[in-house]
């Protein structure tokens, strides 16, 4: 993929981007190549059972994500009938058809934000990146608030 | 870190803002946010504020200190996303970037990569995100820096992960101008001293009795800055 800018940057060189003359006479250009995961995992508020996915928020690059990778797995705050992306499609922000799986796990998105529904978890947060700091203070902190955590109950 | 310092900062970056430009901000940017929002309240109330939460002109009811929190939505009446910030910037169309850096130097290169050998570095930085993108497709750059002393402020970058259109740098400090031979001294803050200046760069500068002092925050700047930051967040990056 051709793109303007980035040629100063020391990270062409670092990552091996080629340049290439634009056949259309706009100089020379880096282009770089595909990011092609083999899964994307995205949380988003509504889906219905068919994968049709709903971000009530910003969508940053989650649908890109949706679209470049060749497996999808959703997770949502709330399974919703199809009915609901049928009434007003234009809300629909990635078709069903992209979707390999769908999972309904409200709260999904902690320690981290969704959109309107709640906050980033900055105590969860803090502990992590404090217990980050060795490895067997890790090991405590995962089995503690990770896999310690019980079901339905926030972390 | 004393609030004046801030206050500063955030007065300095405003008023290199102009009525009627484009401008963005990415994560982490508590100071560009406020001086934004600063701006629009004082001279430039027909800037267009875009960042990285996709909102346009948002009119959020308190600041959040991480400048991704969705508080950032708050009063858009539509959407335009990341990947049209960087369309709109490569259509000659974005006027102004704020950017950083951890170390910048003499030409105004950033480095948010790497400390030591890209491939084995000593210590890894975040990444650039898009700022390599931007440097050098946003009509100009605004770079900020919180901390000003000789690691930061180095003659030549060991990996330049962004290089460009640098137009200003706002440090605790000073006002860095980029010119002909690389940043250059504008103006002093006035609570700042020269030798200060001259030990904590790493890179030759000329700061003397003759340099302009920084105007200090006006009255109305001042009034306008509690009005929009009542919380204080401006001080958060310290």
């Amino acid at each position: 993929m051709p793109l303007k800018g980035l040629a100063n940057s020391s990270l062409v060189e670092a990552q091996g981007f080629r340049k290439v003359s634009d056949p259309y006479g706009g100089g020379e250009v880096v282009v770089i190549p595909a990011i092609a995961p083999d899964w994307a995992v995205l949380h988003v508020h509504e889906c219905d059972p068919g994968g049709n996915a709903f971000i009530d928020g910003s969508r940053y690059d989650d649908v890109l994500l949706a679209l470049a990778a060749g497996k999808v797995l959703v997770t949502c705050e709330k399974i919703v009938g199809n009915d609901r992306f049928v009434e007003s499609p234009r809300r629909t922000d990635f078709p069903g058809f992209m979707v390999d799986a769908v999972v309904e796990v409200p709260g999904g998105a902690r320690p981290t934000s969704c959109a309107r529904l709640y906050p980033y978890d900055r105590e969860f947060l803090t502990a992590y990146l404090q217990a980050a700091a060795d490895d067997a203070r890790y090991g405590e902190f995962l089995a503690a608030r990770v896999y310690g955590a019980q079901k339905g109950v926030s972390l | 870190m004393s609030l004046h310092i801030a206050d500063q900062m955030a007065v300095s970056l405003a008023r290199l803002l102009r009525n009627g430009e484009t401008v963005f901000h990415g994560v982490a940017s508590p100071l560009p946010m406020v001086a934004i929002l600063l701006a629009r309240k004082l001279h430039a109330p027909d800037l267009v504020y875009l960042n990285i939460t996709g909102s346009v002109d948002p009119q959020p009811e308190r600041l959040p200190e991480s400048t991704v929190d969705p508080v950032l939505l708050a009063g858009t009446a539509g959407f335009f996303e990341l990947k049209d910030v960087f369309d709109l910037a490569a259509r000659g169309r974005l006027d102004t970037a704020f950017l950083s850096g951890l170390q910048i130097d003499r030409r105004g290169c950033i480095n948010m990569s790497a400390v030591g050998p890209y491939d084995r570095p000593k210590v890894r930085l975040p990444g650039g995100a898009g700022s390599a993108f931007l440097m050098e497709t946003a009509g100009r750059v605004l770079l900020w820096r919180t901390k000003h002393d000789s690691r930061t402020f180095v003659e030549r970058v060991s990996f330049a992960t962004a290089c460009g259109r640098v137009d200003r740098v706002v440090t605790p400090l000073v006002v860095f101008r980029l010119g002909p031979q690389g940043l250059e001294v504008e103006s002093i803050h006035p609570y700042a001293d020269p030798e200060l200046v001259r030990r904590e760069t790493g890179f030759p500068v000329t700061v003397d009795a003759d340099t302009p002092v920084t105007p200090p925050p006006t009255e109305a700047e001042r009034t306008a800055l509690a009005a929009v930051d009542p919380d204080k967040v401006r001080l958060f990056e310290f």
